[in-house]
């Protein structure tokens, strides 16, 4: 049986060789899971989206440097990552500033006598700190818990794409969710937290 | 045992060192440890719910155009052919409107070619909502 990624080599060749049409294969094959990890980065399906074309017009552009020596989907991850992860800094320096540029006011969370608006305020509320939580994490760290979280890539896959060892990648997983959890933590107030849980449970 | 050891458990980063039932206990007497144990639960939920969101049916049409854009350049002489593109938009959305028989035979290639023409010679992406509201991109 041939291995899948022997496929992919296959599309490449085929690619370089001025087939442009076969590269839709290649976004066919990936372009949920690479959008998945850009929602891990982006948290927004608009963003997440046109970022996950960037990335693909990004890889046909530089098919000619990929020399085959990791799979072509690990190759294709590193450069998500990377796009990611710079696009989602990007964002947050915009976000900003538009933060601020309305009445020059950090807007508060508001809370008004409806108890039902009150637990949809505080849910998105809870949604926002959890995507800060995740957005916090280093680099490698953040890299590594969406690779987990968001794609479901087991260890050795990751510590292919991260470059890492096993061992490595383990660890690094590792101090990803402890450090979630320390983020998590820290977010905890009781006004936010309290109140879902009562109209959960 | 101390909450530390809790918050490692309720985070996964400890495993049969503290059992269910010995944290499902502390929980009820501990606010701090029930909060982070809601807070992770719900992070869960963040997680699956943005892990479960489907990339845009139009994204391959999308990234192909502007593959065929960047492989080919901008040309001129692909003005004159825009024009003809709209035209043909235009002739779609009408003959839509007005013949249901014409629906039947108006595939999803055809729709997505439509798209593709105005992905390659615009950059309006406003366009997939256009049609993804309208009738003939249904089957
Ligand atoms: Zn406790």
């Amino acid at each position: 049986m041939k291995h899948p990624s022997s496929d992919d080599l296959e599309i490449v060749a085929r690619i370089r060789a001025g087939d442009k049409e076969s590269f839709s294969a290649l976004v066919e094959k990936y372009s949920q899971r690479v959008f998945q990890s850009c929602m891990g980065f982006l948290h927004d399906t608009d963003e997440a989206a046109d970022l996950t074309q960037e990335v693909f017009v990004k890889v046909f552009e530089k098919l000619g440097d990929f020399r085959g020596e990791a799979s072509f989907s690990t190759w294709l991850y590193r450069i998500t990552l990377n796009m990611a992860l710079n696009h989602s800094r990007k964002l947050k320096l915009k976000r900003f500033f538009y933060r601020f540029s309305e009445d020059g006011q950090r807007p508060e969370l508001q809370l008004t006598n409806d108890s039902s608006a009150d637990s949809g305020i505080i849910r998105e509320e809870q949604r926002q700190l959890i995507r800060k939580c995740v957005d916090k994490l280093p680099a490698m760290q953040r890299k590594a818990f969406i690779l987990n979280h968001y794609q479901d890539m087991s260890n050795s896959e990751m510590a292919s794409v991260l470059r890492l060892s096993l061992k490595a990648t383990e660890s690094l997983l590792f101090r990803a969710r402890s450090r979630m959890k320390t983020e998590l933590k820290k977010s905890l107030n009781p006004e936010i937290w309290s109140v879902s849980n009562t109209n959960k449970q | 045992m101390e909450c530390k050891q809790y918050e490692q458990a309720i985070a996964g980063l400890t495993e049969g060192v503290i059992s269910k039932e010995t944290l499902l206990a502390h929980l009820q007497a501990c606010s701090s440890c029930r909060m982070l144990y809601n807070a992770w639960a719900f992070a869960g939920e963040v997680i699956a719910d943005e892990k479960s969101a489907q990339v845009s049916p139009f994204i391959h049409t999308r990234i192909m155009a502007n593959v065929g854009k960047r492989a080919q350049g901008a040309h001129g002489w692909l003005q004159g052919v825009a024009l003809a593109r709209v035209a043909l938009v235009w002739f779609a959305l009408v003959a839509g409107l007005f013949g249901g028989w014409w629906v039947d035979g108006f595939n999803h290639d055809d729709g997505k070619q439509a798209v593709y023409i105005d992905y390659f010679y615009t950059d309006r992406m406003s366009i997939e909502s256009g049609w993804l509201n309208n009738d003939f991109y249904e089957e």
